[in-house]
């Protein structure tokens, strides 16, 4: 029998640093509630809005797949493997942190805030090479249908990390309804709702709200309001 | 009384940061260990509350340290992930409690 969790928007960790207005769904830096540490190997999902000119200076990172997805607006990266780039909205960027990496992310406009959410999954594996990718997706293809940005696999659609994990994204017409299947047996999948209003296995969901549901292969869902957007995280409920 | 912590990683620029942001926090004291061997000296000098095995620890070695540090009561060995202070106080406050806050 499919079993849930769901998150509110309200429900969430929330710092405010001045240039970095932070809310966090599981539990990160000073942010504890034991009842919300992770989703299986989802570990971190935090919603950033970055003032313009502001970031993240150089700091490190090891043993995590860290995913990022830029809202609005557009963030520079620069990291200790020479990577330089900006990314915006319609991209996507992933790190394998592995043994370990440094990186800096500041947002690219002097004056416009962007609004990301970073992403860390438990790799599958431990002290791996450090890597970094990056890819603009096709917005279009995302229309009715839950388009996948990541998987596991080098050669398949989207990024690739080192977890059993697939994303998607998608943007719906409000009254469309379809079924989310799960991607491998022992997966659960967790929504979150980034724009409008939705209905995922019967359960009502609002902007920023987050619903796991795991021990189910098929996943109803229903979008509530036009242009209603959501990101489908499908990952291990165990960590390797 | 204070909970002494200590990160095992075989990065020094990232141990530099661990003990930094572990000695940062009121009622726990830090130490790190870039090798084995001087984290054995710090079990010798220290009595551990909470050991943490960070990145470039190979299998064997890991083996090594969990044979050592588990013969300790009361001891947790931890995984630690993600490199810094995203999950640092996270994990730690996992298995000490939140006593300090």
């Amino acid at each position: 029998m499919a079993q849930s969790v769901l998150h509110t928007a309200n429900m969430r960790g929330h710092a405010n640093h001045g240039w970095l207005d932070a809310h966090h769904t599981f539990s990160f830096a000073n942010h504890y509630n034991p009842e919300m540490m992770n989703f299986g190997v989802l570990r971190v999902l935090n919603d950033d809005r970055v003032a313009g000119g502001r970031g993240f200076g150089s700091h490190p990172h090891d043993n995590m797949e860290i995913i990022t997805i830029p809202l609005t607006g557009s963030l520079a990266h620069e990291d200790s493997m020479g990577n330089a780039s900006v990314i915006k909205n319609g991209d996507i960027q992933v790190m394998s942190a592995g043994t370990g990496v440094y990186h800096s992310e500041y947002n690219a406009d002097p004056d416009q805030e962007v609004n990301l959410l970073q992403i860390w999954l438990f790799p599958n594996k431990k002290n791996v090479t450090p890597r970094y990718g990056q890819l603009s997706l096709n917005l279009d293809e995302r229309h009715n249908r839950f388009q996948q940005i990541l998987s596991p696999n080098a050669d398949d659609e989207g990024v690739w990390i080192h977890q059993d994990a697939w994303f998607s994204l998608g943007r719906f017409d409000a009254g469309f309804e379809t079924a989310y299947t799960i991607r491998k047996p022992g997966n659960g999948a967790y929504f979150f709702v980034i724009s409008g209003k939705v209905t995922v296995s019967g359960q009502q969901l609002d902007t920023r709200d987050g619903y796991g549901v795991w021990d189910a292969a098929e996943i109803s869902f229903r979008a509530d309001t036009d242009g209603a957007e959501v990101l489908v995280m499908d990952v291990p409920m165990q960590l390797q | 009384m204070d909970t002494n912590i200590l990160y095992i990683g075989r990065d020094p620029k990232m141990c530099a940061i661990l003990h930094r942001l572990l000695n940062a926090r009121e009622g726990w004291n830090g130490f790190t260990a870039l090798t084995n061997a001087e984290a054995f000296e710090v079990a010798k000098a220290q009595r551990l509350s909470v050991v943490l095995l960070g990145s470039g620890i190979t299998d064997d070695e890991e083996r090594v340290l969990r044979g050592f540090f588990g013969t300790f009561p009361d001891l947790k060995i931890i995984q630690h992930y993600g490199g810094g202070s995203g999950l640092l106080y996270n994990e730690i406050l996992q298995v000490v409690g939140n006593s300090h806050d």
